[in-house]
């Protein structure tokens, strides 16, 4: 699903504090639950944003569903990204003007079938019900970060990248975060979970370890058999 | 799901703030320009009648008039044919340097012991296509307008006759008192005039209003003698030079004004809105990342901020105009009271005041919505 070879990275002195990624190498197959250690700053969001098409690496190779995102025009590539990646992010990017129903639909294109009904599902599993009809600046984190998950699986995507998605939740919200995401793997999907804590580990059929932009290790484990609330 | 429009709508909402100022901006420019324009054109009306008030400021006499008599006596005692009119107007170039020209035939005469001026006035020709009211009287034939003195010493009346020479003529109308050779003049018609004068077919003067609107440091009769002689050698152009002076520098302080306003507030609107949207391009940063990662092309975040521009110009430009045609209607009556009622709304502006105004807001927004295109998306969406 997802193969990537010596992708690297650097950004500008400029840029600041932000590191990139050197050489980073590895494979992540379907159904797979990928988490990615490393301390803020060690280029997990970089290589996320790398692999879900919306950061070009300076050299190294990238097959994505069989593609290289970076290989087709820009229009090819934003109607890749919409039907194979769906992203999480640690501070959710909602959309302030939308309530919590038409967040989860964003993006997705007009006429998609059956879109409703399945963002109505998703809603209701994600217990965000009685808040459709609010605006994500009357929700919680926790609740906002279930929106932002909902949408990422309303398209039913064959990757999700998540970043820090629980960075900024209460250990009950991050085990439903946690726990929709297992779930969506056991559907088949691929998850790349980037994360400094270790709530996500006993989900995890990997763990690599970033270190300044380079990949120090990765440990194939067991995930712990969970079910989501 | 949702559509552009429905994502632009909910966003003004949101940003309402923006989207007042932007409004305030575009109301404020359309109805500043609408209101211009309308009272820019009544204020053209109300010169043009202040105009024909002061008067003719050239006066194309025969060439062989004698310049002391012809001050002396206030006229020409020399004459042209009628022709030289029609002659003036059919050559090329002449409406660009003159206007309303009116053929006129003058003298001195002797009612009843009285002396007085005698004018006939033919008809204004104004240039082809010129919407203008000609200047100066028509008088139809058989009738008279009589200065203030005359009338008083003839005790005459609207109404009354007046029989001149071997003519009876009707007065039309009495004219107020000048305090000039006008209170003493006898206005008839060209024809009347000839057959009073027995002069058929001639006149002495054609009376004109000098197009060029030059002030006298410009030199201007050197560029109407130049024009004159071309067409009519056979007279030549006497400027009044107060009056055509007072009138170009009328006209031209008003078109200095109109030439600076009209951009200075364009520009200043542009700006504003232009600040507005690339202010309300770095509030949605997160917002366009976010949109890139759903996967939406360089085309839809465009759409959002171009489209958001051109709806806000819409409204700006409805608003706007019935704003400035308010306030034009409602003050221009004050400020213009000779051709009040001649201030009329223009209605052909309103679809142009819409079609301009929303380009005009793209056009402002198109810098900040390029931006929004060209903004990298990973800087916003980095969490480390």
């Amino acid at each position: 699903m997802i193969f990537c070879s010596q992708l690297t990275r650097n950004f500008a002195p400029s840029a600041g504090s932000v590191l990139g990624i050197s050489q980073v190498s590895f494979q992540a197959n379907r159904g797979e639950f990928v988490v990615l250690h490393g301390a803020s700053g060690s280029g997990k969001s970089t290589l996320l944003l790398i692999l879900g098409g919306m950061l070009q690496p300076d050299s190294g190779t990238l097959s994505l569903d069989g593609f290289n995102p970076y290989a087709l025009t820009r229009s090819d590539a934003s109607e890749f990204r919409a039907r194979t990646v769906g992203f999480v992010f640690q501070l959710f990017h909602l959309i302030p003007y939308l309530d919590v129903r038409l967040n989860v639909l964003a993006g997705l294109p007009a006429g998609s079938p059956d879109a409703t009904s399945r963002a109505e599902e998703l809603i209701q599993q994600l217990g965000l019900l009685d808040r459709q009809k609010d605006y994500p600046a009357t929700l919680s984190a926790g609740e906002r970060q279930r929106v932002a998950l909902a949408r990422a699986l309303l398209k039913s995507p064959k990757v999700i990248l998540a970043d820090e998605p629980t960075g900024n939740l209460d250990p009950a919200n991050a085990a439903i975060v946690l726990g929709h995401l297992d779930a969506y793997r056991k559907r088949g999907g691929t998850v790349l979970l980037a994360t400094h804590g270790s709530d996500a580990d006993r989900y995890a059929d990997r763990i690599l370890r970033l270190d300044a932009g380079v990949l120090v290790s990765s440990v194939s484990c067991s995930p712990t058999p969970t079910s989501p609330r | 799901m949702i559509s552009s429009f429905q994502l632009i709508l909910r966003e003004m909402r949101h940003s309402w703030l923006n989207t007042c100022l932007s409004l305030v901006a575009l109301i404020a420019t359309v109805a500043l320009l609408v209101g211009v324009h309308l009272l820019t054109a009544a204020a053209e009306r109300e010169a043009r009648r202040v105009s024909r008030d002061l008067g003719f400021n050239l006066r194309i006499v025969p060439l062989n008039t004698d310049p002391d008599r012809f001050f002396l006596e206030g006229y020409s005692d020399q004459t042209l044919p009628e022709e030289a009119v029609r002659q003036l107007a059919s050559a090329a170039g002449t409406f660009l340097t003159f206007n309303h020209l009116t053929p006129a035939l003058e003298r001195r005469i002797r009612i009843q012991e009285r002396d007085c001026l005698l004018t006939g006035l033919g008809h204004a020709v104004t240039g082809p296509g010129d919407k203008k009211q000609p200047m100066g009287f028509h008088i139809p034939l058989g009738q008279a307008h009589v200065g203030f003195l005359l009338a008083r010493h003839f005790n005459l009346k609207n109404g009354s006759s007046l029989r001149v020479l071997n003519r009876d003529l009707v007065v039309e109308k009495v004219l107020l008192e000048a305090g000039t050779d006008e209170d003493l003049r006898l206005y008839t018609s060209l024809a009347d005039a000839q057959a009073i004068l027995e002069l058929p077919g001639r006149i002495s003067e054609i009376k004109a209003i000098d197009c060029l609107c030059l002030t006298a440091d410009q030199d201007p009769l050197t560029q109407i003698r130049a024009a004159l002689k071309k067409v009519l050698p056979e007279a030549r152009v006497l400027q009044m030079r107060t009056l055509a002076d007072a009138r170009a520098k009328q006209r031209q302080s008003s078109e200095n004004v109109t030439a600076f306003a009209v951009p200075m507030t364009l520009l200043a609107a542009a700006l504003w809105v232009g600040t507005l949207s690339i202010l309300n391009v770095r509030q949605r940063r997160s917002e366009i990342g976010l949109w890139r990662a759903l996967g939406s092309d360089s085309g839809f975040i465009a759409t959002l901020f171009l489209g958001k521009a051109a709806l806000l110009g819409l409204i700006g430009g409805t608003v706007g105009y019935f704003v400035g045609t308010t306030v034009a209607l409602q003050f221009g009556p004050h400020l213009f009271p000779v051709t009040a009622a001649s201030l009329q709304a223009n209605f052909q502006l309103f679809p142009k005041a819409l079609l301009l105004t929303s380009a005009f807001a793209a056009l402002a927004a198109f810098l900040p919505a390029m931006i929004a295109v060209a903004q990298d998306p990973a800087g916003t969406l980095r969490a480390d």
